[in-house]
Order: C-alpha cells, then sequence, then structure tokens
C-alpha cells in the first residue's frame, strides 16, 4: 500500500476546510496523513482543526497541522507542508475541495504507476452541485502562453474531457505526485508568493525534469473554485495576475512555441454563475 | 497616416481580448475594468501587447492597477517611461 501525505492549505473559510477534511477522513486504499497548514486564518479554523486528530487516528490516518502566524504565501506555506511529509507520494488540495470518492487517491497514484512514476496526476474537478459541470479537466496553453482550463463549465460526460490525457500543466486545487519530486526541483517557487500560477509553474518545471503531467478523468472531485484565495482579505488579484502571469509567460515561452496548445481565442475566462456554500456567485 | 499612441493602444486592447467592438468605441477616460469589462487575464494579455508593440519591458513595480485603468492611464505611463 502506499503512503500519501496531502497538504492542504486553509486561510479562514472554515466551513469549507471541514467539508475538504471530512471528506479525507473516508479516504481509503493508501496510508494516509493530511498535513494541514493553517495559514494565519482568524476564524476559529485553527481551533477546529486541533480537535480532528482523534477522529483521523480512528480511521488509522494521521493529521499533521502547521499554523503560520501570517499568510506566508501559498508557495512557500505548501513547501513547508512538503517539507514535515512522510508519504512515498504527495498531494496538494484546496480546502474548497470534496473528495467524494474514498479510491480518488488510489486512482491517481495508479495514473502515475502506469506512466512509470514520474509524473503528476490530476482529477476531473467538477463543481460540487447537480448538474456538476467540469471546473478543471487539465490545463491546456496556447503557444503564446495563454490558460484554459478545459472543459470549465461544461457536461462532465462529454468524451472529450473523459478520455486520460497527458496535459500541459495541472492546478494545485487536487494534484498528486512522488514526494522525490520536490528534492529534484526544489519545490514550488516562491517568487509566486502569494498566489497565481505557482502551480502551473510546478507543472513545467517538473515536465523539464521529465515528468508528464496527468489528467485522470476517472477521478472525479468536487471543486467549489476560488475559495482558498477568496478568504484571503484584499489580496490585490489583478496585479498579481499580471506580474505573476508575465513571468510564467516569459519562464515557459519556448516550451509552449513547441506545443500543441489550443489557439489564442479559445482561451478566453468564460465568466460563469458557480456555486458555494452560501449561494452562487460569478467567475 | 500614422496612428496614434492612443489608438494603438485601443487597438491592442480590441485584438488582444478578442473583443467585439471596433477599437474606436472605447473611450481614451474609459475604465478598462469597470467600463470595457476587461478582467485580470485581460489586462495581462494589453500588457503582453504593450511589451510587444512598443518595444518596452515592464517591471514588478509598474504592475500597479492605477497605469492600466484607462486607455489614458497606459498612454500616459508609457510617454512618462519614454521620458526615463
Amino acid at each position: 500500500m502506499h503512503s500519501l501525505s496531502i497538504v492542504v492549505l486553509a486561510h479562514n473559510q472554515l466551513a469549507y476546510t471541514q467539508a475538504c477534511l471530512n471528506s479525507l477522513r473516508e479516504t481509503t486504499g493508501v496510508r494516509l496523513e493530511v498535513v494541514a497548514v493553517d495559514n494565519g486564518s482568524t476564524d476559529g479554523t485553527g481551533g477546529w482543526l486541533a480537535g480532528r486528530s482523534a477522529a483521523f487516528a480512528e480511521r488509522g490516518h494521521t493529521l499533521r497541522i502547521l499554523r503560520n502566524e501570517a499568510n506566508i504565501g501559498c508557495s512557500t506555506a505548501r513547501n513547508r507542508g512538503v517539507d514535515c511529509a512522510t508519504g512515498d507520494y504527495c498531494a496538494f488540495m484546496d480546502n474548497d475541495v470534496v473528495a467524494v470518492d474514498p479510491r480518488w487517491a488510489v486512482g491517481l497514484i495508479d495514473a502515475i504507476e502506469r506512466a512509470g512514476g514520474r509524473a503528476l496526476a490530476g482529477p476531473k474537478l467538477v463543481y460540487p452541485v447537480p448538474p456538476h459541470r467540469i471546473q478543471c479537466a487539465g490545463v491546456a496553453i496556447s503557444r503564446t502562453g495563454r490558460v484554459q482550463f478545459r472543459g470549465r463549465g461544461r457536461d462532465r460526460a462529454e468524451p472529450e474531457f473523459s478520455r486520460p490525457l497527458r496535459c500541459q500543466a495541472l492546478i494545485s486545487a487536487c494534484m498528486v505526485f512522488p514526494r522525490r519530486l520536490f528534492a529534484e526541483i526544489g519545490g514550488l517557487d516562491e517568487a509566486f508568493n502569494p498566489i497565481e500560477y505557482e502551480d502551473l509553474d510546478l507543472c513545467y518545471r517538473a515536465r523539464a525534469h521529465g515528468y508528464q503531467a496527468l489528467y485522470e478523468p476517472a477521478v472525479e472531485v468536487h471543486h467549489w473554485e476560488s475559495i482558498t484565495s477568496e478568504g484571503t482579505e484584499k489580496l490585490p488579484n489583478t496585479y498579481l495576475i499580471i506580474k505573476h502571469g508575465l513571468l510564467f509567460k516569459k519562464r515557459w515561452r519556448h516550451m509552449f512555441e513547441t506545443e500543441d496548445g489550443p489557439p489564442d481565442d479559445a482561451c478566453r475566462w468564460e465568466r460563469l454563475e458557480v456555486p458555494s456554500l452560501h449561494g452562487r456567485r460569478t467567475r | 497616416m500614422t496612428e496614434s499612441m492612443e489608438d494603438a493602444v485601443k487597438r491592442i486592447i480590441v485584438e488582444r481580448c478578442f473583443l467585439s467592438i471596433a477599437p474606436e468605441e472605447i473611450g481614451t477616460e474609459d475604465d478598462l475594468l469597470e467600463a470595457v469589462g476587461l478582467d485580470s487575464v485581460q489586462i495581462l494579455e494589453v500588457v503582453v501587447g504593450l511589451e510587444e508593440v512598443f518595444g518596452v519591458t515592464f517591471e514588478d513595480a509598474d504592475f500597479e492597477i492605477a497605469n492600466f485603468a484607462s486607455v489614458r492611464a497606459i498612454v500616459d505611463y508609457l510617454r512618462a517611461r519614454g521620458d526615463r
């Protein structure tokens, strides 16, 4: 049986964190360690996490809690989580993800093993309310570096998004990888703190080291989308998207130009009404 | 006739953001986020276009949204850079 350490980053949004960790507690088929990184929450997240260790131990799992007094940024927080992880495999999971299938981790690890072990794998991410439209079916990137969340807003049963795929990148809402990957490539680049593009950059750096990025549609995971960052007060999103987007584009332009990515005009971010625990919102 | 800097910026916005309007429909003072309706990712593509067309390189300190709030703000900013 493989061992898996899941690094869950939380900054406030306790109700989502509760749903996420309660679902992870039901995970089967792996020796499970959850590393919950409380990134300076002020809404009771820390206290709730502290009381959950016994519930994980009941299932034979381990819950570790890392507490940062302030929000130190996603890359740094996740790197610290991986630093203290012990599993053969690691996963990143956002606190607005719910693992509805207890075998989700086995499905992603099997995909990596079938590919020879040098791979990252991500599931079909779908919105948590019926009809469970696709939130992200892997990431595609145009020759000029425009990002497309494959399938976003589309029917989850569409054949195009029901086939396993070697894709260009995955998002950190849910991705699994061998822990040794971090020793090889040095973890998430903290130049992308506090957030934006750090996960896509990780995938490209991994691929530059011979890893594959695998989309595994047989595993479905629920994702509310962007709740993790919305828990952060006054995050200057436009500034970060410009700054980090340019860094990402310039760093990997030489790879985009050799890949069979989608055309630029297929990479527009469609504004959708998406669900939340508190009603619908536009994203 | 040589294209003015304002017109060039408007053309970049329409082309890079795949807007279904004519460049001249964008007012020079229009708020690009609120009035034109651009999102953060589209602003990023405008910045890429500005770099390519005007041969400038933006640095981290340049990404304040105020510099990209309108065509006027962009033009003023580009001219100020030219004076550096």
